[in-house]
């Protein structure tokens, strides 16, 4: 079962998300802080991770650059999410190494479409690799 | 007098002036976002369970409560949008008032859904219904004070007697 990991500190949004990836077959991990998301990630090694990017104290910027740091955790794509649309967002996202940028309010089959995208091509790296 | 191609200094001292005037701008249209979403997600996902359960009135009252919520989605993007301020074709006032009444509206219906789902479905809805109406309640709080706030002329700085550094 593919393990998605959602770093969000807002309790309603991690339900949201949650429930429509479940119902879609994916197994979710949640965590509200950037350093238990790190954790989790570590421990779990989750297919993907969903950050939000205005997490309080250590924002999901850094902790993406983090993440992309870590040798273990850098293959891991990323999908920013944010609310902020303010114009340098995306661009940011992706600098801080992000591998997708979406916003919030979500239209799931968007959100969908690009997590299912990404696991396809970090599965086609992961086989080239081998 | 230079003009403002031979001004980069200039220009970029505009830029961040007018950035930082957006700023307060930008975050309101965030934090009134942020309920929104959350409206429009529980209710999305209530109508898809309504019509899955074949509750069929219960399915058509949460669409008016999405609806309503898409409807705000829009009034905020283009009311607190910075071209539309800068060029002084956004009424905040007229945006606050509008919003804070399909705030109330949201609230009622979904007050009256959960009732009546109660009789109909047992407890099947009432989660979902009861995030719905917090969001809703937080999203009326925010109209009623961020969105007053952005009207108001920036008060000039206070000089202070020179302090410790």
């Amino acid at each position: 079962m593919v393990k998605v990991l959602y770093i969000e500190d807002t309790e309603n949004n991690r339900i949201l998300v949650t429930r429509r990836l479940e119902k879609q077959g994916y197994r979710v991990l949640t965590a509200e802080l950037a350093e238990e998301g790190l954790a989790l990630a570590a421990a779990e090694l989750p297919d993907l991770i969903l950050m939000d990017m205005g997490l309080p104290g250590t924002d999901g910027w850094t902790a993406t650059r983090l993440l992309k740091a870590d040798l273990k955790l850098r293959h891991i794509p990323v999908i920013a999410l944010t609310a902020h649309v303010m114009q340098g967002d995306r661009e940011k996202s992706l600098a801080a190494g992000c591998d997708e940028y979406d916003t919030k309010p979500f239209q799931f089959p968007r959100l969908l479409a690009k997590i299912e995208a990404l696991l396809v091509s970090s599965k086609s790296r992961a086989a080239s690799k081998a | 007098m230079n003009s403002a191609d031979d001004d980069p200094e200039g220009q970029k001292e505009d830029t961040a002036a007018s950035r930082a005037a957006l700023d307060p701008i930008a975050k309101a249209r965030h934090d009134l976002r942020n309920p929104l979403a959350h409206i429009l997600g529980f209710s999305e996902m209530a109508m898809e369970k309504a019509q899955e359960k074949g509750f069929n009135h219960l399915k058509s009252r949460l669409e008016v409560i999405y609806r309503t919520a898409n409807l705000m989605l829009e009034q905020i993007n283009q009311g607190l949008d910075a071209a539309n301020i800068e060029a002084g074709l956004s009424d905040l006032p007229a945006l606050q008032q509008q919003l804070c009444k399909l705030c109330h509206k949201i609230i009622e219906i979904a007050q009256a859904l959960t009732r009546k789902s109660r009789k109909l479905a047992g407890d099947m809805f009432s989660s979902d219904l009861a995030r719905i109406i917090g969001a809703a309640q937080r999203l009326l709080e925010l109209t009623e004070t961020c969105l007053p706030s952005l009207g108001s002329p920036a008060a000039p700085p206070e000089s202070h007697p020179s302090a410790d550094t």
